[in-house]
């Protein structure tokens, strides 16, 4: 009934991907001319036209994916298209090039693409596994909604705390301070823990320490558990501490929400703004291939 | 006061106004009696600057009067002109509570005691009837209303609403926005009003925007001059009594309909049910001569119609019968009927002919045909396919059709005689046509809306009986026996019963005695069965279908269970009345047995997938229950690009009809928030310029006369309607394209946390709405070609769209794949 | 159990309202889902989120993992509930109640003030978890990618492109971005020094590289192209050049060594404008006609092509001789003896060691056929040249020796003139007129019989007593093959003679044609990839022996003009 952009109408466009690429081989390995293959040959020119027709069609999926009334196909179809014949385009040009390369403008275009389709492998790989992931780690929670919960359990130590020792009070609030979900590239694609805490040291002043995953804090907890003697302190550390572990466990979903995101959204940071790059270094490839001519 | 007129007319709506301003015109003895102080109270009663429509506008309009579609106060405005101007001879405040006395000699009982004599008296006070007053000592005082103009007169006042129906819970909300607003509610809940209004208070109420005071009475009123507040209401709760100083009184206790009055007055009606309407003759005439009644009280709601009818009453009385306003409309809708000579004869012929509009009075039938389209179709013409949308009724006036239940076996037909009907399927149950039915020899047909017949279906029950049969009877031969012959099956239907189901009602559980098969007339069911102590969901089935076939075979035990998953009405036959049919043809009883094989492998198929009936039972939570069209969202595919929100709002002026994160997800499987399609759509329910319409293809959609009343928005159970203003300016693709978009909610929304959801203002519906604001909701992009831009726009292919035929398919693959 | 509900409800006002339910169930469900007892709708509830439940003591209150409730200020998941017992569930505190009678227990459920309030005060904290949030963007990057490739890679060059001048060449030797980056490949190493002088070839922009561009250095190197006449010519447009040697590509060969550069046209030669007699040429081995020489041949010495193979040919040289005798394994008389010849004792290599030295009387046949004539001055010889000239260097010897009173058997006896003796006129006339005679015997004699008529035919008129004698004039072909280039040199090698191409020893007239047929070099020559026919050969493709470029003098310059006007013409 439905079925993935890979899968998309029996893999039709996959079918037109590998006819193009045989088609290519073939001709290339029946074409001999004269001097060594290169872009310059009748072949060669065919091979560049169909290169930069493709490139020029694959970027236009860009255009087609907003335009939104327009009835040309499904959205799901064209990008099936674009994977397959995107790949296509690593047979046909580097046939173009005619295995030739060099420290050269027109090695720079084929570099360019290569990286282009590089990062759209690596975009196709995400957008097939992460969204799997993404939703078993959501469990049907929207981020904001754990958010809500992290708050709500925050509210609720804080108010255990208010029947403790002071120390506690400010250990909480500043954990809730010091709590942290992404906020730098390497945190949010690492899903690392930067927060920090205010742990009271032995001068009676506190010290700032690292509390990834809560660790810090939990620590300190078993700590005070350990030493207490009051009975009725005990029970309330050993409910906070099973409140901080849900909170640790909430924070870890949440981070792994976030990095999940940003996995599936890095890519396109390469994929688009070097797919311009190459545009430019196409235009500029084919009129200086005639310009000199 | 002794002087007799000739005609009294009583009530100055619109068709009173007219009846009396004919007469002024011709000079003729008339009294206008209005019981309040203003003429037509109920359009006064309309939210301040309203638009009326002026439907229908086929229909020319025959008054003395003017009127056009317009604002309120433009057409009270014109009114009153037109009173001085034709000298109308009206008498505000004067109440009629009886009339006795016969033709050229009524007597009209006022209020004051006073009486009026008349020669004929016209009725036209409409259904409004006469708000209940408070009934509390002190109800007198000036700070108590009984209607609310302008919500938006009243500033930081404290104002006590007094009801628990739609009327006092509008004007609480309304009012709530600048005011503190107490809602007085006899008992502890909400129980007389819509459903989209009782969600409205409860979230006005638990937004502390109003407060209820549940189960109270109020005791008494006082002046506190001097007080902090002008007056003071004692209240008695049921935490004791209140003291509640206050600066107005709104009672909204509703009204004592008229019928009792009309009845007082020897006017008789056709049946106990509260919607129909008194008989009366083609001169608008009651059964009591002399005494007439036109507009609403008379089944004619509209404003045009009544003042239509005021004017040829008058004439009628002036004895120069008048051909109705409608006839032209009538005979150009019958020149095309082969022997049509004059409207009235064909209107007779019709009556003769379909038994089931014999009963049907007169002007109600000459109502009905109005809405109707006549069609003659050649032999073999389609008159509708299985599976179209189209929801109307057909009866056939001359020639006869065929249905053809089954697409891969055109020759099995079932023919239909003139005067019987057909689509009565998709007329009760709201679903696809379950058949095709073709034209056969010169074939005349009455194609009719589905609310006009169900207005008639509401006040005329033989027409109601007869139908419900005939369903039975269609439902049998289509389901599994199309073999057997009507006559065989027409004792059956008699005996079958009809039951209503509340949502989660169980029909029957498993291992009852089998003893009935159920056909789901509309709604939808759910089959569960206990494995391993746990209730799972193993087939669902839509309304036209049936369950319980084993039952039939008599002498088994229930399978597994039944509940309702919407309110649903079957119609259960019981396995002795079906057992004589069996006898009398075994053919049936082998196709039985086949159609209950088929059944039960089925389930068996779907049990082996023991999530998958726990998808379905989700789902079903999800209201695929009712629904006929719904999108759902692979999550093991969706990238959360939110394409099918942007595609949604840049395909539908800027605002998207869904919110994709919303919703919950089950096994992968995601309810984004957005429109159901519900075979009865509850958005419908009342839709006062009936703007949410059924396209043929199934699309629920809201059509440009809304006029963002905002009960759609609160009717939906699914929150899936909103109330947009103008769309926002977008820039072009290109544009966007090379420069981006300042405005972040429309395109390239920044992710993230701690950041809301670009559309939920849903606060703004309610209250009076802007003008601006206009209900929008998901119209599955009806006349875009290429289907629903949302599945379109979808890059990954996670958006689908699952209609209740591909439910249980779909099911099992998503099961197959966890 | 039945059980009272009481919701209170606080308004703006603060007045609290109560509401009351009575419910009979044996679970109260407390969640987000409409079909539980309390519902509460609120984001953090679960859809089922805990349940209460009787038990003798009272009520048993159980949270629904993972949800918690706060019973009393006391975090936990299940709880027997007493009366006045405070349970705080998410945004709602519940109440238990003192139960009224006939009922099983009583709850009152309100908004938790202390939730909402703590809520107000802490608002969420707003994380950066997405991309865009910490300052990754599309739009600029693609912007600047588009912009600074096309203006280095093009815009920047382009300004330089066709000005030949110092900026240009100071932009290419610099390391900013030039037209430098356009260039496929290296040139070949003969056009190295137009590396950076892109404007030497690439004259006009958009425009292919023409032959003048390629004439501005190699008019005067080049040999022809190709003759006037062939019709190849009239195919040359203004590009030909590049068609063949292809620059800025790898591996750079600029000669073409492709036989198709000859078999495109040749293999069927008339549809490209040759005459009759041109054979189809596809190959050396699989197509290839007989070898065509060029023949001088007497009288009027014209040079005459003729196939070889067809049938004997015969070469007209107007001289007698035959290799055969030369070559005689058994010797051959000489003054000095028996000698036997090599064919290198007459055909000496020229120096380019490709062809041979023209051959020379003197030098080559001189040694054995000495040109005396009398046997008592056997030194004495005449000239190789005009008999005019033999016929004088005889009067002239006779007359000297019978002056000087020598007399032989022809001279009369009329007594012995003493030394010094002078002599009367008389006497000397007679003397003279008998060395006359004497010089027409000889001469007649080498003439007909002995010296000349060895080599050369004769022939005699005039009278008997002044004869004249004419010597049919010996012309040799120098070149036989002179469209094929062949490198005897090269050919030197192992154990190959001249008799492995040159049937000579057998040769017994000199009319002999001993250039070798095409089957000869077959036997180690193949075609052009030389694995034709299942043996290995020498790989032969045309230009092994054949030069596209002719050899003769340059014919070239007015050809390519003529062409390039054409060429012109066409565009």
């Amino acid at each position: 009934m439905h079925e993935s952009m890979l899968s998309y109408a029996q893999r039709r466009y996959l079918k037109v991907a590998i006819g193009l690429c045989a088609l290519s081989i073939v001709a290339y390995v029946w074409h001999d001319p004269l001097s060594p293959p290169n872009g310059g040959t009748w072949l060669g020119y065919t091979l560049g036209g169909i290169g930069a027709a493709l490139i020029l069609w694959l970027t236009a999926l860009g255009v087609r994916k907003r335009s939104y009334s327009s009835s040309l196909g499904t959205l799901r179809g064209w990008t099936s298209a674009h994977i397959y014949l995107g790949l296509a385009l690593i047979v046909v040009a580097t046939l173009h090039t005619g295995f030739q390369f060099g420290w050269n403008l027109h090695t720079l275009c084929y570099v360019l693409m290569m990286i282009v389709i590089g990062s759209g492998i690596f975009g196709m790989v995400v957008y097939l596994r992460y969204p799997q992931l993404m939703s078993s780690n959501r469990a049907g929670a929207k981020p904001d909604v754990l958010l809500e919960e992290i708050n709500d359990l925050d509210q609720r130590s804080l108010r255990v705390a208010n029947e403790m020792p002071r120390r506690f009070g400010d250990v909480l609030r500043s954990n809730r301070e010091g709590t942290r979900i992404g906020g730098s590239t390497r945190a949010i694609l690492g899903g690392l823990d930067l927060s920090t805490i205010n742990l009271p040291s032995a001068g009676g002043s506190s010290q700032q320490v690292a509390n990834p995953e809560q660790a810090a804090l939990l620590d300190w907890l078993a700590d005070e558990l350990a030493r207490s003697t009051d009975g009725e302190l005990t029970k309330r550390i050993g409910d906070l501490l099973s409140v901080i572990a849900t909170r640790r466990n909430q924070l870890r979903r949440l981070r792994r929400d976030a990095q999940i995101r940003g996995w599936l959204e890095i890519w396109l940071y390469v994929h688009v703004p070097v797919t311009l790059a190459l545009i430019g270094t196409l235009i500029a490839h084919v009129v200086s291939v005639f310009l000199y001519w | 006061m002794t002087t007799k007129v000739a005609i009294a007319v009583v009530g100055s709506g619109p068709g009173g106004l007219s009846a009396a301003a004919r007469a002024a015109e011709v000079g003729v003895s008339h009294v206008l009696l209005e019981q309040t102080a203003a003429h037509a109270n109920t359009i006064q009663k309309y939210q301040k600057g309203k638009h009326v429509m002026a439907e229908p506008n086929i229909l020319p309009l025959r008054s003395p009067m003017r009127f056009e579609a317009g604002t309120r106060e433009k057409i009270l405005g014109e009114w009153s002109v037109g009173l001085d101007e034709h000298k109308v001879n009206i008498r505000y405040g004067s109440e009629v509570v009886g009339i006795s006395g016969a033709k050229g000699d009524f007597h009209l009982k006022l209020q004051d005691g006073s009486e009026v004599l008349a020669e004929n008296v016209i009725l036209g006070i409409g259904l409004q009837g006469n708000p209940r007053r408070l009934g509390v000592p002190g109800d007198g005082l000036p700070c108590v209303q009984y209607t609310l103009d302008d919500p938006d007169e009243y500033k930081g006042e404290t104002i006590v609403v007094v009801g628990a129906g739609d009327a006092a819970i509008e004007n609480a909300v309304a009012l709530s926005k600048q005011n503190t607003v107490y809602l007085v509610n006899r008992s502890g809940e909400f129980s007389r009003c819509k459903d989209g209004n009782l969600a409205l208070i409860l979230k006005t109420i638990e937004a502390g925007k109003v407060i209820c005071l549940y189960s109270t009475q109020c005791a008494s009123l006082t002046e506190t001059p001097g007080g902090e507040k002008p007056y003071l209401l004692a209240l008695n709760t049921s935490t004791g009594d209140l003291q509640l100083p206050c600066d107005r009184i709104i009672a909204r206790l509703g009204a004592t309909p008229p019928r009792k009055f009309v009845e007082s007055c020897g006017i008789k009606f056709p049946s106990s049910d509260p919607t129909s309407l008194p008989v009366l003759s083609t001169s608008y005439e009651s059964n009591v001569p002399g005494l007439y009644v036109i507009g609403a009280l008379g089944g004619y709601p509209l404003i045009k119609q009544a003042m239509n009818q005021g004017y040829e009453v008058v004439e009628f009385i002036r004895g120069n019968p008048v051909a109705p306003a409608d006839e032209p409309l009538l005979a150009a809708k019958f020149a095309g009927i082969p022997g049509h000579r004059s409207v009235s004869e064909t209107l007779q012929a019709m009556q003769q002919r379909i038994p089931l509009f014999t009963e049907v009075n007169p002007l109600m039938f000459r109502e009905l045909l109005l809405g109707s389209t006549i069609h003659v179709l050649n032999p073999g013409e389609v008159v509708f396919k299985r599976n179209d949308y189209t929801n109307s009724f057909y009866t056939i006036f001359n020639g006869g059709v065929e249905i053809q239940i089954d697409d891969n076996n055109p020759a099995k037909r079932i023919p239909l005689m003139p005067g019987q009907f057909f689509g009565e399927m998709g007329l009760l149950s709201g679903r696809r046509r379950t058949a095709t039915v073709l034209a056969g020899k010169d074939c005349v047909l009455i194609e009719t809306p589905r609310r006009d017949v169900l207005k008639l279906l509401s006040s005329v029950d033989a027409a109601r009986a007869v139908i419900d049969q005939t369903f039975i009877v269609r439902a049998i031969q289509s389901g599994f026996a199309p073999q057997a012959k009507t006559a065989d099956l027409l004792p059956i239907a008699a005996k079958s019963k009809l039951n209503r189901y509340k949502a989660g009602q169980v029909l029957f559980s498993e291992g009852d005695e089998a003893d009935a098969l159920h056909l789901v007339r509309s709604g939808s069911l759910a089959v569960l069965r206990s494995i391993g102590g746990r209730e799972i969901v193993t087939s669902y089935v839509a309304a036209g279908n049936y369950v319980g076939e084993m039952g039939l075979m008599g002498n088994t035990r229930r399978s597994a269970t039944v509940r309702a998953t919407v309110a649903t009405e079957t119609i259960s036959l019981d396995a002795d009345t079906f057992a004589e049919l069996l006898q009398k043809n075994p053919a049936l009883r082998s196709e039985l047995e086949e159609t209950v094989r088929q059944r039960i492998a089925s389930n068996t198929r779907l049990q082996g997938q023991d999530n998958a009936g726990a998808l379905i039972s989700f789902l079903l939570k999800q209201g695929l229950g009712e629904a006929t069209d719904v999108l759902l969202i692979d999550e093991t595919l969706c990238v959360g690009c939110d394409n099918c929100e942007r595609a949604c709002a840049a395909t539908h002026g800027g605002t998207s009809r869904l919110d994709r994160a919303a919703g919950p997800t089950f096994a992968n499987v995601h309810v984004p928030t957005s429109c159901r399609h519900c075979e009865d759509p509850h958005c419908m329910k009342d839709c006062p310029p009936d703007a949410i319409r059924r396209s043929p293809n199934g699309e629920v959609f809201v059509g440009d006369n809304c006029i963002g009343c905002g009960n759609c928005e609160r009717n939906c159970p699914y929150g899936v309607i909103q109330l947009a203003g103008p769309p926002p300016e977008q820039p072009s693709l290109a544009s966007w394209l090379m420069f981006g978009s300042k405005k972040e909610n429309v395109f390239g929304e920044v992710q993230g946390l701690g950041r809301k959801h670009h559309h939920h203002h849903h606060d703004d519906g309610h209250g009076a709405p802007k003008a601006v604001k206009k209900a929008v909701k998901c119209d599955m992009c009806k006349g875009q070609d290429g289907g629903p831009a949302c599945v379109r726009a979808c890059p990954t292919g996670a958006a689908l769209r699952v209609s209740p035929e591909e439910f249980v398919a779909f099911v099992q693959q998503e099961a197959s794949r966890f | 159990m039945r059980i009272l509900i009481r919701t209170l409800e606080t308004g703006t006002t603060g007045v609290a309202v109560a509401r009351d339910r009575v419910v009979e169930a044996d679970v109260i469900g407390f969640g987000r889902a409409t079909d539980q007892q309390i519902h509460c709708n609120d984001q953090r509830i679960g859809l089922q989120h805990a349940k209460f439940t009787r038990s003798d003591s009272g009520l048993l209150l159980s949270c629904i993992p993972p949800a918690q409730a706060e019973v009393n200020g006391r975090l936990c998941r299940d709880a027997s509930l007493r009366v006045g017992d405070e349970v705080s569930l998410g945004p709602m505190l519940i109440k238990v109640l003192e139960a009224p009678v006939d009922f099983d227990a009583a709850i009152s459920v309100e908004h938790d003030a202390r939730e909402s309030k703590a809520a107000d005060d802490a608002p969420l904290p707003a994380f950066a978890t997405s991309l865009e949030q910490v300052g990754w963007r599309k739009r600029p990057w693609a912007w600047a990618g588009i912009t600074i490739t096309l203006l280095l890679g093009l815009i920047l060059p382009w300004f330089f492109v066709g000005r030949g001048d110092a900026s240009a060449a100071w932009l290419r030797a610099s390391v900013l971005p030039s037209d430098m980056q356009w260039t496929s490949g290296a040139l070949h190493s003969a056009h190295g020094n137009l590396e950076v002088e892109c404007e030497a070839c690439h004259a006009q922009p958009f425009r292919r590289v023409r032959n003048e561009q390629c004439l501005d250095c190699h008019a005067s190197t080049l040999h022809q192209h190709v003759p006037a006449d062939h019709p190849a010519a009239a195919d040359m447009t203004a590009d030909r050049c590049t068609s063949c040697h292809v620059e800025h590509d790898e591996p750079s060969n600029l000669v073409q060594l492709d036989t198709r550069i000859c078999t495109d046209c040749h293999t069927e030669p008339q549809n490209h404008g040759a005459g009759e007699k041109a054979l189809p040429v596809t190959d050396f081995i699989a197509q290839h006609p007989d070898f065509q020489v060029s023949l001088l041949t007497a009288p009027d010495w014209k040079v005459t092509r003729a196939r070889l193979g067809e049938s004997t040919l015969v070469e007209k040289s107007n001289l007698e001789f035959t290799h055969a005798a030369h070559l005689d394994p058994k010797g051959i008389k000489a003054p000095q003896g028996e000698v036997v010849m090599q064919c290198a004792d007459c055909h000496t290599p020229s120096e380019s060691g490709t062809s041979f030295k023209p051959i020379n009387m003197e030098q080559h046949c001189g040694s054995c056929h000495t040109l005396g004539f009398d046997p008592a001055e056997p030194q004495r010889k005449v000239p190789h040249g005009e008999p005019k000239l033999v016929m004088q260097t005889l009067v002239d010897h006779y007359s000297r020796r019978f002056l000087s009173g020598y007399s032989d058997s022809l001279a009369p006896a009329n007594g012995v003139t003493p030394p010094g003796a002078s002599l009367s006129a008389a006497a000397r006339a007679r003397v003279l007129g008998n060395a006359q005679q004497r010089a027409n015997q000889v001469a007649a004699d080498i003439f007909e019989r002995r010296v000349c008529a060895d080599c050369h035919t004769v022939t005699r008129e005039g009278t008997s007593a002044e004869p004249i004698w004419n010597v049919a004039p010996v012309k040799l072909t120098q070149t036989f093959m002179p469209k094929a280039h062949f490198d005897h040199a090269a050919h030197a090698t192992g154990e190959a003679t001249c008799e492995t191409c040159h049937a000579a020893t057998d040769s017994k007239v000199a009319s002999d044609v001993l250039m070798p047929q095409i089957k000869v070099c077959r036997d180690c020559h193949g075609g052009e990839t030389g694995t034709e026919g299942g043996q290995v050969r020498i790989a032969s493709p045309c230009a092994s022996c054949h030069v596209y470029h002719d050899e003769q003098e340059p014919k070239w310059v007015p050809v390519m003009k003529k062409v390039i006007q054409q060429a012109a013409v066409r565009e």
